[in-house]
């Protein structure tokens, strides 16, 4: 075997492992980080429903976002702001009273009309 | 007599009080439907095929409303669908459910025979009927549903098969052999009385 059909075949097998290894990296790849994400609207919970009401969803859905409120329901895995937005947390959240005054962030998944509210998941409390 | 007539007259007019106060009580009584609800139901979906990768999802934050006469209604928000896979999740949202175009999906329907009164802590079968929309498209469905009633929180569950191609949603030859044709769903509520404010 000459020495250049085989750096032909070494090159070949590196090319194919790093193909092989980007291809796995873009099959599973992470999931978004919310908790890393920069907030790209940062809003009252009822303005957050305004946004619903008149239609203008598509700046907010999927979006990180942070908002702002009194707690007014708690559940083990998530709270109500305001009666109008509900953040779900993928822990429990302890700790908390009710009329206390908080900030959250997290992914919002939309509007639910049953309930008059907006949903968002992977949450975090700011403060 | 004129006495007498009189006295008639405001007994009738009583009469009349006391049936319209009855015909107003039993109107009351049947309008006045107990609700229950719950904000984190679960809703899980799996269209997995044997030794490909599992196609499944979870969703907790799944909203319905019960009325005491079996009237029921649930939405969920299509982003709320969480795959252990992003990519997968990724093409989920954009390619077949169409997230943003749809944002949601509904159910609407009854269960029959239902009457909360007659729960108990032993686990009943309904049959619950309804649409579901989806994408777009309604479909009719009707299946078996389970509840129970323990410390005041009603149990309810369900599991029925979907087609996509019922809800209009094409699945690409490259990947049908690993999608499933017939997709599983399960649902898991906990609802709770809902107390006028």
């Amino acid at each position: 075997m000459s020495s250049k059909k085989r750096s032909k075949i070494i090159v070949g097998c590196l090319l194919l492992t790093i193909g092989v290894f980007y291809l796995y990296n873009y099959l599973y790849q992470d999931h978004r980080n919310i908790q890393q994400e920069v907030v790209e609207i940062s809003i009252s919970a009822p303005d957050l429903v305004t946004f619903f009401k008149e239609n203008k969803s598509e700046k907010i859905l999927n979006k990180t976002i942070e908002v702002t409120g009194l707690i007014t329901d708690i559940n083990p895995k998530s709270l109500t702001i305001d009666n109008k937005v509900q953040c779900s947390f993928e822990f429990e959240v302890n700790n908390f009273k009710l009329n206390q005054s908080i900030r959250i962030k997290g992914r919002c998944i939309g509007f639910d009309e049953l309930f008059e509210i907006v949903k968002m998941d992977q949450s975090l409390i700011i403060k | 007599m004129g006495a007498r007539c009189s006295f008639r007259k405001l007994n009738t007019m009583k009469k009349n009080t006391l049936l319209f106060l009855l015909v107003f009580l039993a109107i009351n009584f049947i309008y006045s439907q107990e609700r229950y609800g719950t904000k984190t139901g679960v809703v899980n979906f799996e269209a997995s095929v044997p030794s490909f990768e599992e196609v499944k999802a979870t969703h907790n934050l799944v909203s319905a409303l019960l009325k005491s006469n079996g009237d029921f209604a649930s939405i969920a928000l299509v982003r709320g669908f969480r795959f252990k896979v992003a990519l997968m999740e990724e093409h989920f949202n954009e390619n077949y459910a169409e997230s943003n175009k749809y944002p949601k999906v509904t159910f609407k329907g009854k269960i029959q025979n239902f009457n909360s009164s007659k729960l108990s802590d032993v686990e009943k079968e309904y049959i619950i009927s309804g649409t579901i929309s989806m994408h777009g498209k309604e479909k009719e469905i009707e299946t078996k549903a389970y509840l129970k009633e323990i410390d005041n929180l009603i149990g309810f569950q369900t599991t029925f098969t979907i087609k996509p191609e019922d809800f209009n949603i094409e699945i690409p030859s490259l990947v049908s052999n690993k999608i499933a044709e017939e997709i599983n769903i399960s649902a898991h509520f906990k609802f709770r009385e809902i107390l006028n404010e």
